[in-house]
């Protein structure tokens, strides 16, 4: 009766912590999706009065902001030309020598990767013409708020630095921001954005400072510059282990035997004895 | 530090994100005496891995490559250098772990 009335308090127990782990689960997700939901709700009605980076207070804007939102980058190369010019009106006059690019998005995640590394159409103005010294690339919070994958936009941004590098221009990078200071976002939330935060620029950090190529390119081309002959690098090296184990692989030819082999002697397949 | 709609930064938040570039941004644009001394592995030197990752969680750290014994790469990956540098008056601010009180702490004010 004891081992009886155990059981039964066991398989209680069991139960009420699967449905305590169910519902646990399916709160928590609403409390994410209702806090995920609520802000861009909201933001998008006082979309049109203000939007992003205009104060809503009367007087004048200041100038810094001028600069760091509403300067748009032209969009042919004579526009360009005509906009380094100090009387295109286009220019803050504290910043005579400095290019600003803006509103440059990664690729949507998913997309297949291509074939040659692509990099932003800023990295192309930002050469254009004179060379600049330094390239300063600040990364916004997007790529993490849309829980994009970091090898994806890691390698979109580690080929524009490559580019800039290649043309001999100093880069600085501000990765993504720590989102976990938005104090704006309510705390469970706050943190599942804070780490993918972390995790984006973590990986924006290995992937600039790194020398890994992109993820498109082959690893290497052959002469006739097809790609794919690391593909074939590799069954090259397999016969002379090959041969060792009896009943893998052909067995090659008499006349080649042990002569891929380096310093170890010839051998047979055939155990001794 | 944020703007009204408290996602933004503020004017100030500009600043203070200019503040914390500008003497990677003087470095970067002096020449290479700096950038090319050999260090030791041990004043704020990690591999690459383990900078990125001590820097997400220190916001303002700078991570340049650098060399050990004339080397890039080490077993892990290649040689990553940590700096925290000051601006205009702010201190410096003591790195984390047992390098505290590296060689590698500078300030530009």
């Amino acid at each position: 009766m004891t081992e009886r009335s155990t059981g039964e308090f066991a398989v209680r127990l069991g139960r009420a912590a699967a449905v305590s782990l169910v519902a646990g689960t399916i709160g928590g997700a609403a409390l994410l999706a209702g806090e995920a939901i609520a802000p861009a709700t909201g933001r998008t009605r006082s979309r049109n009065s203000a939007w992003p980076c205009v104060p809503p207070s009367a007087g004048p804007a200041p100038r810094r902001c001028d600069w760091c939102c509403s300067v748009t980058p032209p969009r042919s190369a004579s526009a360009w030309r005509r906009s380094r010019r100090p009387s295109a009106g286009n220019w803050p006059t504290c910043w005579p020598r400095a290019r600003t690019a803006a509103g440059c998005t990664s690729p949507a995640s998913g997309s297949p990767a291509p074939a040659r590394p692509t990099w932003p159409p800023q990295v192309a103005r930002a050469l254009l013409g004179e060379r600049p010294d330094v390239a300063v690339v600040l990364i916004g919070a997007n790529d993490a708020t849309a829980l994009r994958r970091p090898a994806d936009v890691a390698a979109y941004l580690g080929a524009a630095v490559r580019r800039l590098r290649e043309a001999g221009v100093e880069v600085v990078v501000g990765t993504c921001p720590d989102l976990g200071a938005v104090r704006a976002v309510a705390p469970p939330l706050r943190q599942v954005i804070a780490w993918s935060g972390r995790r984006v620029a973590r990986t924006q950090t290995v992937a600039v400072l790194g020398r890994r190529r992109h993820r498109g390119r082959p690893w290497r081309r052959d002469r006739a510059g097809l790609p794919g002959r690391r593909r074939h690098a590799l069954p090259r090296r397999l016969p002379p282990v090959r041969r060792r184990l009896p009943g893998l692989g052909a067995r090659p030819p008499p006349g080649r035997r042990g002569r891929r082999c380096g310093r170890l002697p010839p051998l047979s397949p055939f155990p001794p004895g | 530090m944020f703007a009204w709609d408290r996602f933004h930064p503020s004017a100030e938040g500009y600043a203070v994100a200019a503040a914390a570039l500008l003497p990677t941004v003087l470095s970067a644009l002096a020449t290479g005496q700096e950038r090319k001394t050999t260090l030791v592995r041990g004043e704020g030197v990690r591999s690459l891995p383990q900078a990125a990752q001590e820097a997400v969680r220190h916001a303002g750290t700078e991570v340049s490559g650098t060399q050990v014994s004339g080397r890039d790469r080490g077993p892990a990956g290649r040689w990553a250098q940590l700096r925290r540098r000051a601006f205009f008056g702010v201190g410096a601010v003591p790195q984390p772990g047992p390098a505290a009180d590296s060689p590698t702490l500078e300030g530009l004010a």
